[in-house]
């Protein structure tokens, strides 16, 4: 069953978006800054209108031609970095205000508010008032308030993105829990973020879909090169000839191991990814070696703690190589450089589009 | 942090404006026969007035309560030329000579007008009456409250109300529950105001509505009519307005201060 079908445009940001979740999913949405994703939660919330297209909540058309709901009766809850809290009221009266709002009784509300409170572990909390709570908690509280509703459809816009590194660990433990079986769209920058809240994850790009899938899936076999880098690993494409050879350019190969799951065909495109710990670089290229090598230039140099992630330009293709600050300073890697990039064919990757 | 100090010569001029600002209102306090006062207060003249004041000026308040709020919603939402001209609109009783301000009413709702004709006819004498006097008072006070409310809705952040809808609440509940509780102070201060005004109008309640004892011969005119006849009684009734006036002055000041909520 389909939860949400986005077919929208909104001329005004350019954004033209066709996206559509299956019900029970929580789907990540990834993609550069300006790429249209708060735009995308924002339509389903009804903050924005779209100019054209048709926007569908379950069987609901929300947004449409002749329709425009707005957004406190399209049961889609909107949870963003700020957790907005309301001041004057304390922290059971938040939870309970969806339910109240809803015409339940004030102590029914009250049962449903403690009842979400517990499940976030917040119970203990009830009495207090917004400001007395730390960032952890009012997002904690902000997701039972949210939850309180029996929302058709979370979504979430880097709700992690205000916290401290140990406390976003400990709430996002609390949304994956929380969120699971639940139809959810999570905007993030973390690729952590994926793997512990979502089931499937979007790529948005320059006010588009560019692709969709499950979070294995994509991460293992990223077609677009911003899910690649977010995973940490380089993204490569070409055509493939035979079964295990991706041509780059002319005089440029990279043989690999070809995934089963999606096996690559000779003579049509194909994409390799690499980790940038695999790849090693030298100022000559080493002969008599069976391993890929490939010439390029350094493009830049940016310090990762104990690595230094060197970034290479090979036929116009960005690499990553993840190198110790040692090799760095005994290779003399200055932009501009040329360099060989050594691969091992085991290290590669390859599958078709 | 320390600040660059002020030039000492400020000290000078700012002391002049400060025994010119406290100096009459002493002077008033020392020439108040006090023992009197108890027994200058309870004339029926004066007994009279203070009550009229005090039931027109809650009227008042009500009223821009009741009419003012709505509209500072509306101009705190309005965008664009129309929204300046509604607000300058709103604000012109505030800088207009009062009795210009009881003409124009009396221009407006007097006997001879069609409208005034029009709510004679149907049994309601509108000037040179007690609902002159909350007519005129109202006139001068809203717009503080209007100004007031409509600042504190303008400078306030949607983020809550935009909460509040996502969470299922309707245009009403979100008003009752989130938008207005949050300007509660502001709402507190504007009607504060607002009464205070009303509290001191003079000029538009006499050209509007007259002065007849116990009808629209409020504390203010009173306090003129027995000005000549009687400095005693005059200073007793002036002495109360003062006392009125300093304590909501106070509580204005508290209640913009004071976000029970935060710490």
């Amino acid at each position: 069953m389909t939860a949400l079908s986005i077919h929208a445009e909104v001329a005004t940001r350019h954004v033209h978006l066709d996206f559509d979740l299956p019900a029970g999913e929580v789907c990540g949405v990834v993609g550069p800054n300006g790429a249209g994703k708060s735009t995308l939660l924002q339509l389903l919330a009804g903050l924005v209108l779209p100019t054209s297209g048709t926007v569908l909540i379950g069987e609901r058309e929300v947004a449409g031609p002749d329709v425009h709901e707005p957004p406190h009766r399209r049961r889609a809850v909107l949870l963003t970095q700020d957790p907005a809290l309301f001041p004057h009221l304390d922290v059971l009266a938040n939870v309970a205000f969806g339910p109240r709002a809803a015409g339940a009784s004030t102590s029914d509300a009250r049962v449903r508010a403690l009842t979400e409170l517990d499940a976030v572990g917040c119970a203990d909390l009830a009495g207090r008032r917004p400001h007395q709570l730390s960032g952890g908690q009012a997002q904690r509280v902000a997701l039972a308030r949210a939850l309180a509703i029996d929302p058709d459809v979370v979504l979430l816009d880097e709700p992690l993105a205000g916290l401290d590194v140990a406390v976003a660990a400990d709430v996002r433990h609390g949304l994956a829990e929380r969120l699971r079986g639940r139809t959810a769209l999570l905007v993030t920058h973390e690729v952590l973020d994926l793997w512990t809240i979502a089931t499937r994850v979007a790529v948005l790009d320059k006010g588009r879909v560019a692709e969709t899938g499950s979070v294995a899936d994509l991460m293992a076999r990223p077609t677009s090169t911003f899910l690649a880098r977010l995973g940490g690993t380089n993204l490569l494409t070409g055509t493939i000839e035979g079964t295990d050879l991706l041509h780059l350019a002319a005089g440029l190969t990279l043989r690999g191991l070809a995934d089963p799951a999606q096996p690559p065909h000779d003579g049509e495109p194909g994409l390799a990814t690499v980790a940038p710990a695999a790849v090693s670089l030298h100022l000559t290229p080493p002969g008599g070696s069976p391993r890929n090598t490939l010439a390029g230039t350094v493009a830049g140099l940016e310090p990762r703690g104990d690595t230094v992630r060197v970034g290479l330009d090979v036929a116009g293709q960005t690499l990553a190589a993840d190198l110790t600050p040692q090799s760095v300073a005994e290779l003399k890697l200055t932009p501009g450089l040329s360099v060989t990039a050594v691969v091992k064919a085991t290290q590669v990757r390859l599958y078709g589009r | 942090m320390i600040r660059p100090a002020l030039p000492r010569w400020v000290a000078f001029p700012a002391g002049i404006a400060a025994v010119f600002l406290t100096l009459p209102l002493l002077a008033m306090l020392l020439r108040v026969p006090w023992l009197k006062v108890p027994a200058l207060l309870t004339t029926p003249a004066s007994l009279d007035a203070l009550s009229l004041s005090l039931r027109t000026c809650l009227l008042t308040t009500v009223l821009c309560l009741i009419l003012g709020l709505p509209l500072a919603l509306l101009l705190s939402r309005a965008r664009g030329r129309w929204a300046t001209i509604g607000r300058t609109l709103a604000m012109l009783p505030m800088v207009l000579p009062p009795v210009v301000a009881g003409l124009a009413l009396l221009v407006a709702l007097g006997r001879r007008t069609w409208l005034g004709g029009t709510l004679e006819a149907a049994g309601l004498d509108v000037a040179f009456s007690t609902s002159a006097v909350v007519i005129a008072q109202t006139f001068v006070a809203m717009p503080y409250l209007v100004v007031s409310v409509e600042g504190a809705l303008r400078s306030a952040s949607h983020r809550y109300e935009i909460a509040a809808a996502t969470l299922g609440a309707s245009p009403t509940t979100v008003l009752r529950r989130v938008t207005l509780p949050l300007i509660a102070p502001a709402i507190a201060s504007g009607a504060a105001l607002a009464f205070a005004r009303a509290l001191g109008e003079f000029g538009a309640t006499l050209t509007f509505a007259g002065s007849l004892q116990g009808v629209s011969r409020t504390l203010p005119l009173e306090i003129y009519l027995q000005r000549e006849i009687d400095t005693d009684t005059a200073l007793a009734l002036s002495v109360t307005l003062l006392a009125i006036a300093a304590m909501l002055v106070a509580a204005t000041a508290k209640l913009a201060r004071g976000r029970r909520w935060e710490p």
